[in-house]
């Protein structure tokens, strides 16, 4: 409890400025005293809070706001991209043909019809037909390590102990 | 007509120009009409370009009884398949794309013909922007015999060379006709034991062909001593009506599985210069990327293998592919929308660290397609 304190203290000696805040943090702080766990957590969720203020009143440094937040959905973000194969070759293609019988009702009172910039689905629908698989990011065949990426996939690598 | 009628209600609907070889192709094998709407529609030059004119003309002379039909502005067209009907043909392709563009949808109808089919092909034979007769050559001949198409009569001859923008180039290309496909398990790509390559040259200095093969081989002995590239310069009339000098490798593995890389010199007059010995390493490069990939089938191969596996006996097929290419993926959709056949897929991650990158893992069971048309003798 005396680390708990000390650490208090050192908290509110650090937001001197926001009193408002500290305050809240101190009722807090004393409504749950008995549970030294749930007391940090809640110091560390008013930390944060005070970041935002900061940022807030500087106006600089705004990219640090909601860090934990951003970085969690680049996180999902990530797992959405990577594949469910199946959905992806398969899912899309519904949503294809929604698109197309929605270009229909493009007309403007029955006569004219709006003509849109072409999208990135109606691009694809005229590009090149070409079966060639391009290497988008060539990888640098010259560094060691990328060439062991591959070592063994030659008769000259290593081979599993059943052959 | 009751025919047509009966015609309408399966037809298949798509809109623009792209993946126009693939629709036409599960169209005549699959029989069902098919009717592109909105080809360029939007464009300065609207509608279908000469080479896609000149692909539909070929695909009207290996089938007997297509009917075509093409709008004035040439924005729609409209195809009710024929039957595959083969037989000794010649046909010229347009300059503005390789003659792979043409082969690679032969290719997949070859095997179902009446009578073996038997065509000249005249254009050009190596470009930047298709896969070359070369590649197709050396990757999907060993493939298709995986399927049971095998025989002496299944081959891809190069009379001569063409390169772009003039072409001038004629291959022959032959394929036996089968009544069934063979299932197969295609799992294990094995490691590979040898590169080969193709280093040609037309109307240039046969001297550039060898500074090729030596930057290639410079990459490539770091990972195999068994690598063979051979010269192969063509002169007179063999050698087209356009200077040029490219490329083509291959890496064979021990179970039979090619992989490929290839590149080309920029059409005359067009793109920057290459420097042979750039053009080399480049490519050489180029394969190691196909060798991280990895698959038991080259990636430009990857729709002919799922073509096939869909077409086989209806038992289960199974293949393992490196990253599917986007060719690739949109190809599966139109074998669900023709076929009605959905592939497993599976992503499988390499267990040992020096192996490349992703695999995925095909399986399907086959429609049990019989060549009805095959005359027994």
């Amino acid at each position: 409890l005396e680390a708990d304190e000390s650490n208090r203290n050192g908290f509110q000696h650090s937001k001197a400025k926001k009193a408002d805040s500290v305050r809240h943090t101190k009722v807090k702080t004393v409504d749950t005293e008995d549970d030294d766990v749930e007391n940090l957590l809640k110091e560390e969720e008013e930390y944060e809070e005070k970041i935002d203020l900061s940022a807030d009143t500087t106006g600089a440094l705004k990219w640090k706001e909601d860090l934990t937040q951003k970085a969690a959905e680049a996180f999902l973000r990530q797992q959405r991209s990577t594949p469910n194969l199946r959905k992806l070759v398969y899912g899309t293609a519904v949503e294809d043909e929604d698109q197309e019988s929605e270009d229909a009702d493009d007309e403007l009172g029955g006569l004219f019809r709006v003509s849109r910039p072409d999208k990135a689905s109606k691009q694809k629908a005229n590009a090149l037909d070409c079966s060639k698989f391009l290497v988008e990011k060539p990888q640098d065949w010259d560094l060691e390590e990328v060439m062991s990426s591959i070592r063994d996939c030659f008769v000259t690598g290593k081979w599993e102990d059943d052959k | 007509m009751a025919g047509g009628a009966a015609g309408e209600a399966q037809c298949l609907s798509y809109t623009g120009c792209n993946f126009l070889r693939q629709r036409l192709v599960l169209a005549t094998l699959s029989g069902r009409p098919l009717k592109i709407r909105k080809i360029r529609a939007k464009e300065e030059d609207p509608g279908l370009r000469d080479f896609e004119a000149s692909f539909i003309r070929l695909i009207d002379k290996v089938t007997n009884g297509s009917r075509i039909e093409i709008n004035q502005t040439g924005t729609t067209l409209y195809y009710q398949p024929g039957l595959l009907y083969g037989g000794l043909l010649e046909h010229d392709c347009s300059p503005s794309r390789g003659i792979g563009y043409y082969l690679e949808s032969l290719l997949c109808l070859a095997p179902f013909m009446k009578h073996p089919l038997k065509i000249v092909l005249r254009g050009v034979t190596n470009d930047q922007v298709d896969p070359s007769v070369d590649v197709l050559k050396a990757t999907a001949l060993p493939l298709l015999k995986k399927f049971g198409i095998d025989g002496e009569s299944l081959e891809i001859k190069i009379n001569r060379r063409g390169m772009p923008p003039k072409g001038g180039g004629e291959i022959l290309f032959s394929c036996p006709v089968r009544k069934v496909l063979q299932p197969v398990q295609f799992t294990d790509p094995g490691k590979i034991k040898r590169i080969r390559g193709t280093a040609y040259s037309v109307r240039v200095s046969p001297q550039m062909a060898n500074r090729m093969v030596e930057s290639a081989r410079g990459i490539l002995n770091k990972f195999l001593p068994d690598i063979y590239i051979y010269t192969d310069h063509m002169k007179g009339v063999n050698s087209g009506k356009s200077p040029g000098f490219g490329l083509c490798l291959t890496a064979e593995t021990i179970n039979g599985t090619v992989l490929s890389a290839e590149l080309a010199s920029s059409p005359q007059g067009q793109g920057a210069a290459v420097l042979p010995e750039e053009l080399g390493q480049n490519c050489a490069k180029l394969l190691l990327e196909e060798v991280y990939r990895g698959g038991c089938v080259d990636s430009t191969n990857q729709s002919l293998a799922l073509l096939l596996m869909t077409l086989g006996q209806r038992d289960v097929s199974k293949v393992l592919l490196g990253p599917l290419s986007p060719y690739t993926v949109e190809f599966l959709r139109h074998l669900r929308s023709f076929f009605q056949i959905m592939f497993k897929i599976e992503t499988k991650t390499t267990e040992e660290e020096h192996m490349g990158g992703e695999k995925v893992l095909m399986t399907c069971v086959g429609i049990g397609f019989c060549n009805l048309s095959k005359t027994i003798r």
